[in-house]
């Protein structure tokens, strides 16, 4: 009698022991599965608004490079779409005046990068600063910068177009 | 013997799922990075080519004058090489003009302690002209990699 009452109590604390052991594991489980979904969920939310930065510079520069705009002389009274270029890779001088004259709200709606800050500048290849245009990135965020070759006022000019948020 | 077994399973199956998750997880960033660096490389390439043409820098075929122009328009931290093939007219007054009659080519290597590696290439064809004649029909192509 004493023997049997004996098994049954070690019956069953194997079987606590067994649930508390599986308890924990699916606790430590489902924990580090909340974490690492959080930490990749962030890590995806960041990496695509950096991809979508990186798209957006690269199809504005384009825009700026090889487009004259329109209408094809435009100014900064009746501008439509902003270009700058007399032909490909070489920029026509009183357009990139006229676009450094524009109101930068009116320039961040015309090239759709109302959510973003940029920055536009022409150095030549000494790395004197020509034309700047735009508001400088604040230390610490995210900016995304792509730099092109251009012939400005018949030279060879290094043009940086900066994206940040 | 069987849970021992069991536990074997386990563990080996565990293995493969992590080793395939850590590949994933490694892989999958560096695939989205490469879009960006290989399109800015792409355009730098093209611009180059397109700014050294048209400002008649490869018109002269002047490779010292080349190489100190091309030193200057690419970026920090990347090596070029330029390779130049140039064709003649089939006759002194060039009125008719045959691909055949190649010159000898030249190259022009920028920063060439470090090897090329995942270049890309710009191509563009040009033509040099004397007393208002076609002199060379050239094709230049530019590759550019990160050093």
């Amino acid at each position: 009698m004493v023997k049997m009452s004996y098994s049954k109590k070690s019956k069953a604390q194997l079987f606590m022991s067994d649930f508390i052991m599986a308890s924990v594991i699916v606790i430590f489980i489902i924990i580090l599965s909340v974490s690492i979904w959080n930490r990749n969920v962030n890590s995806l939310k960041s990496k695509e608004e950096r991809s979508g930065m990186e798209s957006l510079v690269l199809s504005i520069s384009d825009q700026l490079i090889r487009s004259p705009g329109i209408p094809s002389d435009w100014n900064k009274n009746n501008v439509l779409a902003i270009g700058l270029a007399a032909e490909d890779n070489t920029l026509d001088a009183a357009k990139v005046y006229n676009f450094t004259s524009l109101d930068i709200d009116k320039t961040k709606n015309l090239l759709g990068i109302g959510n973003y800050n940029f920055i536009f500048r022409l150095r030549n290849t000494s790395e004197t600063v020509l034309v700047e245009y735009g508001d400088l990135p604040i230390d610490g965020k995210e900016v995304v910068i792509l730099r092109r070759i251009v012939l400005f006022e018949g030279l060879p000019t290094i043009m940086d177009l900066g994206l940040w948020k | 013997m069987k849970g021992f077994a069991f536990t074997l399973d386990a563990l080996l199956a565990m293995i493969i799922a992590l080793a395939i998750l850590t590949a994933i997880y490694t892989m999958m960033p560096k695939a989205q990075r490469d879009y960006f660096l290989e399109s800015y490389e792409t355009k730098i390439a093209n611009d180059i080519l397109i700014v050294l043409n048209k400002n008649g820098t490869l018109e002269t075929h002047d490779q010292t004058f080349i190489r100190n122009a091309l030193a200057e328009l690419l970026p920090d931290g990347y090596g070029g090489r330029l390779n130049v093939y140039v064709y003649e007219c089939s006759n002194p007054t060039c009125d008719s003009f045959v691909i055949s009659n190649q010159i000898v080519p030249y190259a022009i290597t920028i920063d060439k302690s470090t090897p090329e590696k995942d270049p890309v290439l710009a191509k563009r064809s040009f033509l040099t002209f004397d007393k208002n004649r076609i002199k060379y029909y050239s094709i230049a192509e530019l590759r550019v990699w990160l050093a």
